[in-house]
């Protein structure tokens, strides 16, 4: 023991040691694309500017903006990293929530008035950060009520990609030249769709093998039909969404009329699910005859597949003849508010943004690509003066350039000005979010299209109209509240001594004693007090508050509790899907007392199988999570294999609403062996000599279990019970690592609905609340079986 | 449960019965983890396949490269629109067809007999051909019936909505109007008079829109489905006089096939299937350098001369080089023959480079050929000699020109968490090496592995490249830290605490596990916040501290299970200790603490399962990578690597395998240990 205790503490030492630096670590955060070229740039950086160190970090998030658990904790801990690549449609909601340092504004301190971009203009620096430079829309998006948060890095938009070979097969070519001919209209593109896909009959199950055209595949959203419609999403001044006009609703019911077509949604998730990238892209490989991406997969084309026949053309428009437009995004830098070297973070920035760098990063890219024998096709760039020499470059002068490529980058490049950009509000993560909500309960058909768009209308604009009217509750002090709590406590202990050496009544003994149990005791108490009744007390006080981490805390008393039955259209449903994963209770205890009385058998090699049956509780939950998609994946899981096996019809499993609750419950009674454990101890506590009187009376196997083991178990199965029912009403990993709630809100489970409240849309009061709201309900029940169990439960000895 | 009564043959049958049941269970239990198996040593084209295949592929034997791929197989295949017993009347006039365009064009088999390698190239061509022609080519009368049918059903559809529906007669309107542009549609290959099949069904398919009864406009899929049977029954109409004869249309076919089946197309096809090690250029970085990219061609002139030549190779090997080209840059093709496992066929380049160190890093191009082969690595300068310490794989799908990069150790690759995707190479003695100032000799030497190694070499490619990708012994060490500190702290808290709930008497005692008891019940959300504001008044945001000084202060569940274990220790152990004087810590350390010892055991063991798999605590309280445990770690790598399943699979199973190990030695102590008799309220 006191060896282990050694290594530990030899371990913490190592391990802080490793931590003292004395140069300067610029944090960076990125999205891993285009590493390897940027390390040479740092590399570069690094010598040019002695003792300070670029650190690059990939943040373990899948997103950075639709998770941003990370970001938040980084910045309200107080350590955040130097420079965030962040996507750039929510740069705006959070600088509204003041996580960000506005660049072209003082910063006391740091820097002074009209910020960096002001301070490098005055300096005449050669790489300054200059607005006319920059297409408008990039550097609008990342501008918050006049203030710049972020410096745009790369962009993108949208246009429709088609496989001529596959448009030639289907004979949707120009009459006179004989070659493939692109839709122009809605309604041209649903023809073409139509003609292109592929079904395999098998009994009466029909199964999409190609599709010709996924509304939603790809890059496009319901942003693209809307604002090809005329759709606007948000007024003009900022102040009311418009997100379920009637010009968005037809674009959905558009969208949902596709999928349809392909035999509704669930069947085409189904279909997705087996996609892969790289070379076995399903553009690449003909399952998808059109799509609208992102001009991002031209390098993908020109990677895997440089000779394939395609071409794009700009997205068809509801009617032909009509302008063509599509929409951008992309990525900014931002240094977050408590960088601990902005300054150093900034002239990163200014030389990762230059003309100089991005084309030194495209040689190097393109070296690489070249040594390869693989075209290099340049991304766009929000700086207008590098998409054009990047493009002039490597596409338009250069004589070996595939025109295809060429011709598909003029296309996108053409667009630029055309494109619109995701509002900037407040709420974009919200309008975002419930943008993508309504679109897939529309093409489910779980709502008609107005219904969802109202629905994610009404969330959004209720945050909206928060942001514009500010509480004005009193501002809630935690400072005071924690000296109230140990104020309180302090008094309590001062009472309870008081009343120990006045009123205890006890010799010696039972005072020695007494004070040896408090000893014992108090490593709990301490922790109780600081690490669970303090945090107890503070959520409690934070369910009556508004709080987002980073203004200060506002009391609205009930209001909470009250929006929980009226406002929150997810709180029902999500307390619903909770109460169904309770039918997996029972069913993994029958389970798994099953399994254990199998495993208590006296036969030889018992531990093997004790182990086999354990394995799948074993396996991590990442690793899990994982591995179960590919079980459960409905083009060639092991699941569906079996079940085609035995003659039985094939289930969409996690992508159909339906299937998704059921799966994971079946995915619980897999782990079924981590009750067994309790079991087999449970079943070794039954003396045989009962056994023994039973058979001599003559008790055959199932009396003997019915009459003995299961009221010998019962204390047992009463523990089961218990943490089975408090476990399920936690559930949230499978939400959070496999469906993300999905299909259609199926699988959002209580506790994730609170974790969203909480790190994606920063309520956290309102997360509070249900928290609380959870905790009553699953006192009550305990409460509830604690009674019942009374009249059932049998404790030896009694 | 009693193997003991009973005759002996009612015991054996018992006991089969039970090994058959067990079996059975097992193997339901094991099978998705013997799935997580067998992704493991998948290449990435054997992850997502069409149809669930469970055994990987096993790597080629092939000791002569180039060659050509069996993988596709030699027969033609019957594309989807032709009908079988069209096909037995096709095959035959297209295999002719193929063989007269592959004729003409002379191809490099390589080392596969002529014979099977023509089949194969012939099988590909077809593949690339079919993709090609127009399907109305390639179906029989029925299924251009059927297509006839669709082409009215796919136009009309989109102008079928709801809001259409309200009018009927303007959408009977439309209909009608849709009905010569449908007709326009209609392929003219198949049909004798095509102009007469596209004036008859205009004029069919106008009067159609008008003849459907009224009560059909009711909803969407009422009028398609109308439609669509109307449609049909309108193509059957089609005379069967109209249609080409069916020899006709073989030979129509045939000339299309022959029309596509150009050269280049032949060539394409068998480009795809042709498998050979090729190597390009060299790039070299000096240490604070810039890559210099050397051209497999000096100075880049189609008649520079090639840096590649053959080297120093086994006695029993044919080693051949030539210069071809891939996706229009040029290589140069390693041709290479063996007799015996373990031979090398070694080819060499002499290249300019200014640096007395050796060059950081090394990049070579190279097209695989997919014969599982080693490829060994070496560079020499002043004198010196340096090798890689591990071999490349000739992996992959061969299809495309890569690269491998080899690094010299560094000081950097402890800090640096990039992907690490080169092999690392290191200095070996070697007498002779090469010495010319301003200049490097690389070496790449193939060794004919036998079919064991390159089973165990494809075995193990997913293992070693993930803990080559990720820093896993770094992150290895920091999951076992916290191990430690959370078994050692959570063992000796919780007796500790359990010891004062079962054994002693103080005031405030019973209300005290009331509370305690209460607590489970508390979602781990309520307190999460909070929390968080605590590590981070602490100071303890990303640092390992919030993930192990929880431990110190006892967990609700162990304190559970202790006391109720302790409660059953008979008294008189505890009062004769007393009368020899002991205190109540030593009544702790040496009465109680040795009789808890099986559950002291579950309770490591339950911590060692809950710490190593926990990556919700890491995720919230660390933001350096650098101190990520493996949870985290083979999250984060998830993120960055999530399309590459077999590394990730490979990467999971190597961090499972503790736990497993631990469960299958202690899962004695582990069911003792836990124990809940005289549990009451």
């Amino acid at each position: 023991m006191m060896r282990v205790v050694a290594l530990s503490v030899l371990l913490l030492v190592a391990s802080c040691i490793a931590c003292a630096e004395d140069t300067v670590e610029l944090q960076y955060w990125t999205s891993p694309y285009e590493l390897r070229a940027m390390a040479e740039i740092f590399e570069q950086y690094q010598r040019e500017n002695p003792g300070v160190k670029v650190v690059i970090g990939q943040s373990a998030a899948r997103n950075l903006v639709d998770d941003p658990q990370r970001v938040l904790c980084a910045i309200v801990g107080g350590d955040p990293p130097d420079i965030i690549v962040f996507d750039r449609y929510a740069v705006g909601e959070w600088a509204a929530r003041g996580a960000f340092m506005p660049l072209n504004d003082e910063v006391p301190g740091v820097v002074g008035p009209g910020g960096f971009v002001a301070e490098d203009a005055r300096a005449g620096d050669p790489d300054a950060i200059k607005e006319e430079n920059y297409y408008k829309p990039c550097w609008e998006e990342a501008t918050y009520k006049g203030k710049l948060y972020g410096i745009a890095i790369g962009t993108d938009n949208r246009a429709l990609y088609y496989n001529k070979t596959m448009l030639v097969k289907a004979g949707l070519v120009d009459k006179k030249t004989g070659a493939a001919r692109p839709p122009e209209s809605w309604n041209e593109l649903r023809e073409y769709a139509n003609k292109l896909s592929v079904f395999e009959t098998t009994g009466n199950q029909r199964k999409l093998k190609v599709a010709g055209f996924v509304p939603n595949y790809g890059n496009s959203w319901l942003y693209i039909y809307g604002w090809q419609n005329g759709a606007k999403f948000m007024s003009d001044d900022g102040r009311t969404c418009l997100l379920n006009e009637p010009k968005v609703v037809e674009a959905l019911a558009f969208m949902k009329s596709m999928y349809d077509d392909l035999g509704g949604a669930a069947a085409v998730n189904a279909f997705q699910s087996s996609f892969q990238g790289g070379e076995l892209d399903p553009f690449l490989t003909g399952k998808i005859a059109m799509k609208i991406d992102g001009n991002w997969v031209l390098s993908g084309i020109a990677a895997y597949k440089p000779d394939m026949d395609f071409g794009v053309c700009p997205a068809p428009m509801p009617d032909a003849g009509q302008e063509r437009i599509s929409w951008l995004g992309g990525w900014a830098w931002i240094i977050p508010k408590g960088a601990k070297h902005p300054r150093e973070a900034w002239t990163l920035i200014r030389r990762l943004s230059s003309v100089e760098t991005n084309m030194h990063m495209a040689a190097i890219l393109a070296r690489t690509e070249a040594a390869q024998g693989r075209m290099y096709i340049p991304g766009l760039n929000a700086n207008r003066l590098v998409t054009e020499a990047l493009f002039n470059k490597y596409l338009k002068n250069d004589p070996n350039a595939d025109p295809k490529f060429v011709n598909a980058m003029q296309v996108f490049i053409d667009l630029l000005p055309r494109s619109k950009y995701r509002p900037v509000t407040p709420v974009g993560q919200l309008l975002w979010n419930e943008h993508v909500r309504a679109t897939q309960y529309a093409i489910l058909g779980k709502m008609a299209p107005q219904e969802a768009l109202d629905i994610g209308t009404a969330l959004v604009q209720r945050d909206l109209d928060r942001v514009f009217r500010p509480e004005t509750g009193i501002e809630v002090r935690w400072d005071h509240m924690v000296m109230l709590y140990f104020g309180l406590l302090a008094l309590g202990t001062a009472c309870a001594i008081v009343w120990f050496y006045t009123r205890f009544k006890g010799g010696l003994q039972a005072r020695r004693e007494a004070w040896a149990g408090w000893l014992f005791a108090s490593p709990w108490m301490i922790g109780f007090i600081c690490f669970t009744g303090g945090p107890i007390l503070c959520s409690l006080v934070m369910s009556f508050c508004t709080y987002d981490a980073m203004a200060p805390s506002r009391l609205v008393l009930l209001r909470n509790y009250q929006e929980m039955f009226t406002a929150d259209r997810l709180f029902i449903p999500s307390l619903w899907n909770t109460v169904y994963m309770v039918i997996g209770v029972p069913l993994g205890m029958a389970f798994g007392l099953g399994v254990a009385l199998l495993l208590d058998a006296k036969v030889r090699y018992m531990s093997v199988y004790r182990t086999l049956f354990y394995l799948p509780s074993i396996v991590p939950g990442v690793a899990s999570a994982l591995l179960w998609l590919l079980i459960f994946n409905a083009n060639n899981g092991i699941l569906n294999w079996a079940l085609e096996a035995v003659g039985l019809p094939r289930l969409n499993w996690l992508d159909d609403e339906h299937t998704a609750k059921p799966a994971l419950i079946l995915q619980g009674l897999w782990g079924a062996g981590a009750g067994m454990i309790v079991w087999l101890a449970g079943l070794k506590e039954i003396p045989t000599d009962l056994y023994e009187a039973a058979a001599i009376d003559g008790a055959n196997v199932f009396d003997r279990f019915r009459h003995i083991t299961i009221p010998m178990l019962t204390p047992y199965i009463f523990f089961n019970l218990v943490m089975g029912l408090i476990g399920t009403f936690q559930i949230f990993a499978p939400a959070y690592l496999m469906t993300a709630g999905g299909p259609a809100d199926s699988t959002l489970f209580y506790a994730y609905n609170l974790f969203n409240q909480a790190f994606r849309y920063m309520h956290m009061g309102y997360a509070s609340a249900l928290a609380w709201i959870l905790f009553a309900v699953v006192f009550a029940l305990t409460m509830l079986q604690l009674k019942m169990s009374k009249r059932w439960v049998h404790y030896q000895g009694e | 449960m009693d193997v003991e009564y009973g005759s002996p043959a009612a015991r054996n049958l018992y006991r089969v019965a039970i090994h058959l049941t067990l079996i059975v269970g097992s193997i339901v239990f094991s099978m998705p983890f013997l799935w997580m198996v067998s992704c493991s040593l998948k290449e990435d084209d054997e992850q997502m396949t069409e149809k669930l295949v469970w055994f990987p592929r096993l790597p080629p034997y092939q000791p002569r490269s180039p060659f050509v791929d069996a993988r596709e197989g030699p027969e033609l295949v019957r594309p989807e629109e032709v009908s079988a017993a069209r096909w037995a009347r096709l095959q035959p006039a297209i295999a002719e067809v193929l063989d007269a365009a592959l004729k003409t064009v002379p191809l490099d088999m390589g080392a596969t007999p002529p014979q099977e390698a023509h089949a194969l190239v012939r099988a590909a061509l077809w593949r690339d051909v079919a993709q090609k022609i127009p399907s109305e080519k390639l179906r029989d009368e029925a299924g251009l019936r059927e297509e006839i049918a669709q082409i009215w059903e796919n136009t009309a559809r989109p102008y079928i909505t709801s809001d259409a529906l309200q009018d009927e007669a303007k959408l009977r309107a439309d209909l009608a109007g849709l009905s010569q542009a449908a007709a326009r549609k209609v392929p003219p290959d198949p049909f004798r008079g095509p102009a007469a099949v596209s004036a008859m069904l205009e004029q069919a398919w106008a009067e159609l829109a008008a003849g459907i009864p009224s009560d059909r406009f009711g909803s969407e899929k009422a009028l398609t489905m109308e439609l669509r049977s109307r449609a049909r029954e309108m193509a059957r109409r089609i005379g069967a006089d109209l249609f080409k004869p069916e020899e006709e249309r073989t030979g129509d076919l045939s000339r299309f096939v022959a029309k596509l089946a150009t050269e280049q197309q032949a060539r394409d096809s068998h480009r795809r299937l042709y498998r050979a090690l090729a190597v390009g250029d060299v790039t070299l970085r000096a240490e604070g350098k810039s890559d210099v990219r050397v051209p497999v061609r000096s100075g880049n002139k189609p008649d520079g001369e090639l840096i590649w030549k053959i080297g120093p190779s086994s006695r029993g090997a044919e080693v051949g080089l030539r210069q071809t080209s891939c996706d229009n840059k040029p290589e140069e093709e390693v041709r290479y023959g063996f007799r015996e496992v373990g031979e090398r066929a070694c080819v060499r380049a002499v290249v300019p480079f200014e640096s007395k160190e050796p060059p950081k890093a090394i990049t070579i191009g190279l097209k695989s050929d997919a014969s599982w082969n080693r490829v060994w690595f070496a560079i020499e300068l002043n004198g010196k000699r340096y090798e890689a310490v591990e071999p490349a794989l000739l992996a992959g799908m061969g299809k495309r020109f890569g690269e491998v990069f080899y690094q010299l150790p560094s000081a950097e690759d402890e800090d640096d968490l990039r992907i690490r995707h080169w092999l690392i190479t290191k200095e070996v003695s070697a007498s002779g090496a090469h010495a010319q100032p301003g200049t490097v000799k690389i070496e790449l030497a193939v060794e004919n592995t036998s079919f064991a190694t390159k089973v165990y070499d494809k075995a193990t490619y997913n293992y070693k490249n993930s803990l080559r990708y990720i820093p896993f012994w770094r992150y290895f060490l920091t999951s076992m830290f916290l191990v430690v500190m959370n078994i050692v702290l959570a063992i000796f808290s919780s007796s500790l605490i359990a010891f004062a709930f079962a054994r002693l008497k103080w005031p405030g005692r019973d209300l005290c596990w009331g509370i305690l008891l209460g607590t489970i019940m508390i979602p781990g959300q309520v307190t999460m916040i909070p929390n968080f504001l605590i590590m981070k008044w602490l100071g303890w945001y990303n640092t390992l501290r919030p993930m192990w000084v929880g431990a110190a202060f006892g967990s609700v569940f162990f304190i559970f299970m202790l006391r109720q274990f302790m409660k059953n220790i008979p008294k008189d152990l505890e009062d004769a200790a007393k009368i020899d004087g002991c205190s109540y810590w030593q009544i702790y350390w040496h009465v109680i603490l040795p009789l808890v010892k099986p559950t002291l055991a579950a309770i490591g063991i339950f911590t060692f399962m809950g710490v190593w798999n926990d990556f919700m605590g890491p995720l919230m309280y660390l933001s350096d990578q650098r101190s990520y445990p493996l949870s985290l770690g083979l999250f984060a790598f998830q993120t960055i690597a999530g399309g590459n399943q077999g590394m990730m699979m490979a990467a999971s199973l190597m961090m499972t395998l503790p736990v497993i190990a631990l469960f299958f030695v202690a899962q004695k102590q582990f069911i003792q240990g836990v124990t809940f008799t005289g549990i009451k309220g």
